[in-house]
């Protein structure tokens, strides 16, 4: 036993060191190892790349479209508009202050009371909220806030309101081609025309990105009906 | 000895360390391979757990729309089939379910305030406006307890229209419009079922009409659009018979004009009756003009009669008498009506006629009253009505009105009434001179403004009698 343990601790292999072959081999498994191990990882590194761009898209459109529709929810048909040219794409309509604490209509008519406007539009590539207007606003003419009376702002209201320089919105979504609101008997991006007799608007979001793959499109498309109904 | 122990130890503790970074790391990477699919579970479940408190909204608003007592006390219902339930529970066939409470023991309760007059405190801090019930709907989804919450005010609507009517409909001197003003203005709309005459009036909003149309002098806002018969909201005035609501008071005609006020309760008075036209002790109230125009009946009544629907002697019993006010009454009169000046909330069953000359009915923003008639309705010189009226027969307008609510003649199968018509006679005829010259009429423009919470007071009894409403959400949100 003795003899064994002098063996290993002054033996001749320790001494002698590793020889030039032995390493080329062992650099040679080991290049065989990695390239095996590279060409294995590197088409999951690219699937799992494109799969998190592809997911962030989602995820993107799916934030975006939350939070545009549950505004479209608690809001109404007439107080909707849109304006879109080349360069904007905008969607406004009326919101109302109701929370757990406090109630968002008035307590002796039942009408809703609009406190504030918010606004939803892709500028560039991105799509920004904006819903900070209450009171009156320099660029809405005879529309003031809070109010009983729904309405919507014309489309060169909504025009002069996205022109805005001072308008910073808190960013929704990025990588947006397309971010458009289609009301009964209007027509769809795709050049569908809706029946006018249909209640609900159709958003339609698109968003695109570039992976080593080529681009990757992401496309949601979504009907609302706003819950709260006008009177007259 | 020492040197070997610890290197053995590092061994051990670098093989773990490396192990628990591995760990880590891999735990990492599969939080982030599964971060959207549980964003997107979430949102799933989510939109389940809405729509399934939305399930639960309508639910319970189509409920209303057919019995619109429906949470409230039943003992304040005569009818024996009253539904008792206060909560609402269904499980859909996505396992998802929602809850929908009246029961005031319960968190997130709704309040049905469809049938009251007032504005009342509900659960939360809530007030529920007159005419409108508060719902309050949970949905959860099947699976991981996502839940919702939504809340929403319902009203019944009955009245799309300013004015309709299933016969002639004829208007002059008429702006007919819906509330509010300029751009934000409501529409108000008209529908007549046969021939719709419109003579210098300003109508703002659509012109519907079954007949032919014309339009002199007048101005459109909105489209005109020929249309099939519609069907209107009508009553069985049965149905609206207060002598089956326990707690009801009974009175005798000469009782009830004794009355200047009548209270928060049921009434059934037997035989016609001239609103406010005695004193407490029973003597008929007189006044100068009635002493003046009394030698003037025998001459002029045989004219007016067939003109107006109503003489000389009936104007002098009407005008000028001491104001009536409701207090959330429900009267019904098994008999005619003659007023002059009511005020305060209430509803009037008339199985018969009624007859306002000179009248404010109604007259403040709070005050909401409705008219449901088995018979014609007259509207005599210059009268203010804060309401809906509903009749069986016809709506005659002689002289100048100011009709905040609606005006609705739905007829029936067997009746001769469904007319509304303002009639032009009076401005240019000798008696209708006369009647000037008295201050008995008056030819001013008149205007009908549809006035929703006025209408929604109204399709409240016209649901509890079974005609159904439509409901309306005028509010929505979600509050978690």
């Amino acid at each position: 036993m003795e003899d064994r343990l002098t063996l290993r601790t002054q033996g001749p292999l320790v001494s002698r060191g590793i020889s030039l072959v032995e390493l080329l081999v062992a650099m040679a498994l080991l290049a065989v190892v990695f390239t095996l191990f590279v060409s294995i990882l590197i088409p999951g590194l690219r699937i799992w790349t494109r799969s998190r761009e592809v997911a962030d898209l989602e995820q993107q459109a799916l934030v975006a479209e939350e939070r545009v529709v549950r505004a479209l929810l608690s809001t109404s048909s007439k107080s909707i508009s849109t304006f879109q040219d080349s360069n904007v794409s905008a969607v406004a309509l009326l919101s109302h202050g109701g929370s757990s604490s406090s109630a968002g209509y008035e307590t002796t008519t039942g009408r809703t009371r609009w406190t504030s406007s918010t606004l939803f539009y892709l500028k560039t590539d991105r799509v920004l909220r904006q819903a900070s207007w209450t009171g009156t606003s320099p660029t809405l003419v005879n529309k003031t806030l809070p109010n009983t009376l729904t309405f919507a702002f014309t489309p060169t209201e909504l025009q002069s309101v996205v022109s805005f320089p001072d308008l910073k919105g808190s960013r929704l979504a990025g990588k947006v081609d397309l971010f458009a609101l289609t009301g009964p008997g209007e027509t769809l991006p795709d050049g569908q025309t809706r029946p006018a007799t249909q209640e609900s608007y159709v958003l339609t979001l698109e968003l695109s990105t570039h992976t080593p793959d080529g681009e990757k499109r992401v496309r949601r498309q979504v009907a609302v009906v706003p819950r709260i109904r006008e009177r007259g | 000895m020492m040197k070997k122990t610890r290197q053995r130890g590092n061994a051990l503790g670098g093989t773990l360390l490396v192990t628990v970074l591995l760990f880590l790391f891999g735990l990492t990477l599969a939080n982030l391979a599964t971060f959207n699919l549980r964003t997107v579970d979430r949102a799933s479940h989510q939109q389940e757990a809405l729509e399934a408190a939305e399930a639960g909204l309508n639910e319970v608003a189509i409920l209303l729309s057919r019995n619109p007592q429906l949470g409230t006390d039943p003992t304040l219902s005569g009818d024996p089939d009253f539904d008792t339930r206060l909560d609402f529970e269904k499980t859909l066939a996505n396992g998802s379910h929602y809850k929908v409470t009246f029961d005031r023991d319960q968190p997130n309760w709704s309040y049905n305030n469809l049938v009251s007059f007032s504005s009342t405190p509900a659960g939360a801090g809530r007030t529920v406006p007159p005419g409108h019930a508060l719902l309050v709907a949970e949905g959860w989804s099947h699976q991981k307890g996502q839940s919702v919450l939504l809340e929403s005010l319902v009203r019944l609507e009955a009245f799309p229209y300013a004015v309709a009517c299933v016969q002639e409909l004829s208007l002059h001197d008429t702006t007919v419009r819906g509330l509010g003003a300029s751009t934000n203005e409501l529409t108000g709309n008209l529908y007549g079922g046969a021939a719709v005459s419109l003579t210098n009036s300003n109508i703002r909003g659509d012109v519907v009409h079954v007949g032919a149309l014309s339009q002199a002098g007048t101005t459109i806002s909105g489209r005109t659009k020929p249309s099939t018969t519609q069907t209107l909201p009508n009553f069985i005035l049965d149905d609206f018979d207060t002598s089956r609501i326990p707690g009801h008071e009974t009175l005798s005609a000469f009782e009830a004009e004794k009355r200047t006020v009548f209270e928060d309760k049921a009434y059934f008075i037997s035989g016609s009756v001239n609103l406010g036209s005695r004193r407490p002790d029973g003597t008929i109230i007189t006044t100068p003009l009635s002493l003046l125009l009394t030698p003037l009946v025998p001459v002029l009544d045989p004219v007016l009669v067939p003109l107006l629907g109503l003489g000389l002697q009936d104007i002098i019993n009407i005008v000028n008498r001491p104001e009536v006010t409701l207090n959330n009454s429900v009267i019904y009169v098994d008999g005619n009506v003659t007023g002059n000046h009511i005020k305060g909330t209430g509803a009037f069953f008339i199985n018969g006629t009624a007859k306002f000359v000179n009248s404010r009915i109604s007259a403040t923003a709070d005050d909401r009253l409705t008219l449901f008639t088995e018979e014609d309705i007259y509207l005599v010189g210059k009268t203010f009505f804060g309401g809906v009226m509903l009749t069986h027969g016809n709506v005659y307008i002689d002289g100048m009105v100011d009709v905040r609510g609606a005006i609705f003649a739905p007829g029936t199968p067997t009746s001769l009434g469904g007319q509304v018509l303002k009639r032009q006679w009076a401005s240019t005829s000798i008696v209708g001179r006369l009647l000037q010259i008295l201050g008995l009429a008056s030819f001013e423009p008149s205007v009908i403004e549809r006035f929703e919470e006025q209408t929604a007071s109204a399709s409240y009894w016209l649901a509890l009698g079974g005609s159904g409403s439509k409901p309306v959400f005028t509010y929505w949100n979600q509050l978690r």
